[in-house]
């Protein structure tokens, strides 16, 4: 039982969070998050013939020619100038002159990644990876580890082996649950393994923002806000059905997350779980001005992500598009379709539907576009639209296209429409250089 | 100050896939016999950048780290 102030009565108040007591759930779990720290830049300074690099201000950025000019990683002496991730190159520049820009490379990236996640296995078969630079570890029920303080020995040790091996640093949250072990390794940074066990839930873990829980971003720490929610001690004391009628399902979830009692398991390594949804999304050379261009630069993303869905036998019930204007405002607009499709053709005519009826691009230009297949169903249950009297020639045609793009490459056969104007395009996708290679 | 210098190496593969560096030729033709194998261990160089399995060698009386590297074979040579 813990004594807390509610400012609005003016009284103390008791609350039982189960998490601190001795038979709660998760009781006995072991679970690391590790978190490979600034690993672009990490990586790009542990692959440097010039070692003097680690005393200098690094950061790793996109393309500028392809308007992908944004910081994308910065290492900590970056961080003391106060270079962003995301922010311009040109505003960083001008923030640390002396910055150290460094291309990405995300072969090597992925060669440090997968480097990372074999070292990892050598403690635990349950190596579930979050991200390329994160991942949880679950050691419950290994030889002679029963306790958190087991836990921080292998944390210590791993991040001794990533160091000595790799050059590169993790930082190691240690919990009984997913969730905290996640917010351990983002409390102390970089370097660091730290331990968030039940016996710290009232001093550390309760007054910590509930913005640094798991899946708890801008909006919802916004809206949490406004109802006097800041803390994770906060939300761990609210009723969860109150939680839910304001964040919906994920009410409930964060109710369990800020507890402490959430159960979800490690996936054993290599276990995939099933995507739920599928996208891609493109910044173009230059700004989408006219509805054709738009249509266009939709045309190339519906083929690309209809091809994924066919090759994960799966089909959308929904479409979700997100737009950046030119000014960096971001927002997402989404339509469900009354039946199952995986045909460009389809998410083209309803993707172009929900442009135009979401944005002026003659007022205001859109910088980047994304569109994403929502609500995924497998390919074999059929659902047939009422409407639709195709008789399955849609399907028929995606085949073949599959087929021969299987035997020739992706880009071996392509819209027409695509062919019209290749410079709007030019952008490389999940793998597939689609418009490059059209000669 | 050491350099990163990729070399060519004649190396014995054993039946159960365990590779063993014998010869290293040098940017100029010299060739140098791996006396003996000392150790073997995944490593970072933390001389000149990039991590790989280091055989430390004794190569004529002197030790020396040889890195397998993503299918290539590097050492860290003194300028």
């Amino acid at each position: 039982m813990s004594r807390t102030f509610d400012e609005k009565t003016q009284n103390t108040k008791e609350f039982f969070c189960p998490y601190t007591s001795n038979h709660g759930i998760n009781r006995g779990r072991v679970v690391l998050h590790a978190d490979l720290n600034n690993f672009f830049a990490s990586v790009e300074c542990a692959n440097s013939p010039d070692r003097s690099i680690f005393s200098k201000p690094v950061a790793v950025c996109g393309n500028i020619e392809m308007r992908h000019g944004i910081i994308l990683a910065k290492n900590e002496k970056a961080k003391l100038y106060g270079v962003k991730t995301g922010e311009k190159i040109s505003d960083a520049k001008k923030k640390c002159p002396s910055l150290i820009l460094m291309g990405a490379h995300y072969d090597l990236y992925m060669r440090y990644s997968r480097a990372a996640r074999k070292i990892y296995q050598r403690y635990t078969d349950r190596v579930e990876p979050f991200g390329m630079d994160e991942a949880w570890l679950e050691l419950t029920g290994n030889d002679g580890i029963c306790t958190v303080e087991d836990g921080k020995r292998v944390a210590d040790e791993i991040r001794k082996v990533l160091k000595e091996e790799l050059g590169i640093t993790a930082s190691v949250g240690v919990s009984d649950n997913k969730i905290f072990a996640k917010l351990g390794s983002d409390y102390k940074k970089p370097d660091a393994t730290t331990v968030l066990a039940r016996d710290q839930y009232q001093n550390i873990i309760s007054p910590m923002p509930a913005s640094e829980i798991l899946y708890v971003g801008r909006s919802t720490a916004a809206r949490l806000r406004s109802y006097g929610i800041t803390t994770i001690g906060d939300v761990a004391r609210q009723n969860p059905h109150f939680l839910k009628s304001i964040l919906g399902k994920n009410g409930e979830a964060l109710y369990t997350y800020c507890r402490g009692e959430d159960t979800s398991p490690v996936a054993l390594f290599g276990e995939v779980p099933a995507a739920k949804s599928m996208g891609n999304s493109t910044t173009p050379p230059k700004d989408i001005s006219s509805f054709s261009d738009a249509k266009l630069i939709l045309s190339s993303l519906c083929d690309t992500v209809c091809s994924r869905l066919r090759a994960e036998n799966t089909k959308c019930r929904g479409i979700k598009m997100n737009f950046r204007d030119i000014n960096l405002c971001s927002f997402e607009r989404q339509i469900k379709l009354d039946f199952a499709t995986s045909s460009a053709r389809d998410l083209l005519a309803f993707s172009c539907r929900l442009l135009a009826e979401s944005v002026d691009l003659e007022k205001t230009p859109l910088r980047s576009m994304g569109i994403c297949a929502i609500d995924l169903v497998p390919a074999d249950i059929p659902q047939i639209s009422l409407f639709e009297k195709d008789g399955g020639k849609k399907d028929v045609i995606d085949s073949t296209v599959d087929k021969l793009r299987l035997r020739f490459g992706f880009s071996c056969v392509s819209t027409a429409l695509t062919l019209c104007d290749r410079e709007k395009l030019g952008y490389i996708a999940r793998g597939y250089e689609v418009f490059t290679n059209l000669r | 100050m050491r350099t990163k210098t990729y070399v060519k190496v004649t190396a014995i593969f054993d039946d159960i896939g365990n590779i063993f560096p014998k010869k290293i030729e040098w940017e100029d033709g010299t060739n140098y016999e791996v006396d003996k194998i000392i150790d073997i261990r995944p490593c970072a160089s933390t001389k000149c950048g990039g991590f790989g399995i280091r055989y430390t060698c004794g190569i004529r009386g002197k030790e020396a780290f040889l890195f397998f590297e993503d299918n290539r074979w590097f050492v860290e040579r003194k300028d």
